[in-house]
């Protein structure tokens, strides 16, 4: 399923380069708990860009890569010159932990500072680090019964606050 | 701006939304109060001198009076699935071994220790809160009195009487490496007909290497193992 959704998020993000004009970027970040696939395009004026993401992770109990996160970014480039870009960006979205043991849609919400690295004399490739702080917390109630008892407790999935991740991104 | 006051709302009723989940309680039921202690959070070595805070790893149960197991009420993750993830094929018998010996189920290797093959169904696995928890207890068929047991376990938690560098022939040694340091702890707490409000006593340690389930209740040795839990408060509504 998850397989999928990035094969169909990869080719309708391929399908938009008919109206390439550099300012679709699509990339892939990497961090400690988070895997992402996210396609950017310019908003508004130059300076400004949308991004949504879809990608895995790994913050719940069993610690895999098997959580699903999607969301939306929005940036503004506050300083660049050709080969670097130094900007902040906020964003929401939605983490949804994947176990045999609670079910906790966790909206999530967040700032960061991006910096990018364009990469050789195209301008089409570049590197970025994306650092910021996030924040996410729902509370989950898990119940068992057996023929003595009834048990529940309330369990809470935060999302790790600070993050730090490593992309590339290929504009067209 | 138009765009920005959009997703500054979305971000607003997203966070806002379903954040609270409650226990509802009925006239019988047991509320287990689980109050963290200083030593909750513990450092677990990582690299370059770096660590995280680990929280303890625990089982709460039922037994009759006599001793006999009757019920898990909850079990944290890693015991519960063997969820270690870089325990390097280390069982950790030395974790929980009372609640493992009381439970007495022998598993493939034959040990008592739940693996990842055959984890624990029959009781809510969840993830070791950080801060205190609450645990509601709804008796079906249960007949006073009983007895309620808590064991808990910090991992690494080496001290001078329980070093990391014991041979495994020596009394204390708890594991190794990877091992536990200070035992196991355990609590318990009986609870008769007329109970409306108590508290669990601390009644001793595990064996430090895991090799049998008795309770040992010299607690010579044991530092900030004594202060894992504060308190635990059992209240009937």
């Amino acid at each position: 399923m998850r397989k999928s959704l990035f094969v169909l998020a990869f080719f309708l993000l391929l399908a938009g380069e008919a109206n390439a004009q550099n300012n679709n970027q699509l990339s892939f970040q990497f961090s400690f708990n988070q895997v992402e696939l996210a396609y950017q395009h310019e908003l508004l004026s130059p300076k400004v860009w949308g991004e949504a993401f879809v990608g895995t992770g790994n913050l719940d109990i069993n610690r895999s890569f098997d959580d699903l996160v999607a969301g939306l970014r929005i940036g503004y480039n506050a300083f660049s010159n050709k080969k670097n870009t130094l900007g902040i960006n906020a964003g929401f979205g939605i983490y949804i932990p994947k176990n045999d043991y609670y079910k906790a849609a966790t909206p999530v919400t967040g700032a960061a500072i991006r910096y990018t690295r364009f990469i050789g004399k195209s301008g089409k490739h570049c590197m970025f680090v994306n650092m910021g702080y996030q924040y996410g917390k729902r509370e989950y109630k898990q119940e068992y019964s057996s023929e003595i008892v009834n048990v529940a407790t309330i369990g809470t999935f935060k999302i790790a606050p600070l993050y730090c991740s490593l992309c590339y991104g290929f504009r067209f | 701006m138009i765009v920005l006051n959009i997703l500054l709302f979305v971000c607003l009723s997203l966070m806002s939304s379903c954040e609270k989940e409650e226990l509802v309680f009925t006239s019988g039921d047991m509320v287990v109060e689980i109050e963290t202690g200083e030593s909750w959070l513990h450092d677990y070595p990582l690299f370059l001198g770096l660590s995280k805070k680990n929280p303890p790893q625990y089982a709460v149960w039922i037994e009759d009076t006599r001793g006999n197991y009757l019920s898990t009420v909850f079990v944290t993750y890693k015991i519960a699935t063997e969820g270690w993830q870089a325990n390097k094929g280390n069982r950790r018998i030395e974790a929980l071994p009372h609640w493992c010996h009381k439970r007495g189920i022998v598993y493939d290797d034959g040990l008592m220790m739940p693996t990842k093959e055959n984890p624990v169904t029959d009781a809510i696995t969840g993830a070791t809160p950080k801060v205190s928890s609450t645990i509601q207890i709804s008796p079906l068929d249960l007949k006073n009195p009983f007895v309620l047991k808590a064991e808990f376990n910090q991992s690494v938690d080496f001290n001078n009487f329980y070093p990391e560098n014991a041979k495994t022939e020596d009394d204390n040694y708890s594991g190794g490496e990877e091992g536990s340091g200070q035992p196991a702890v355990i609590y318990a707490v009986t609870v008769y007909p007329d109970t409306k409000e108590t508290e669990f006593i601390l009644i001793g340690h595990s064996s430090p290497d895991g090799s049998d389930g008795k309770v040992y209740e010299n607690m010579e040795g044991l530092t900030t193992g004594k202060s894992i839990v504060e308190s635990i408060r059992l209240t009937v509504k």
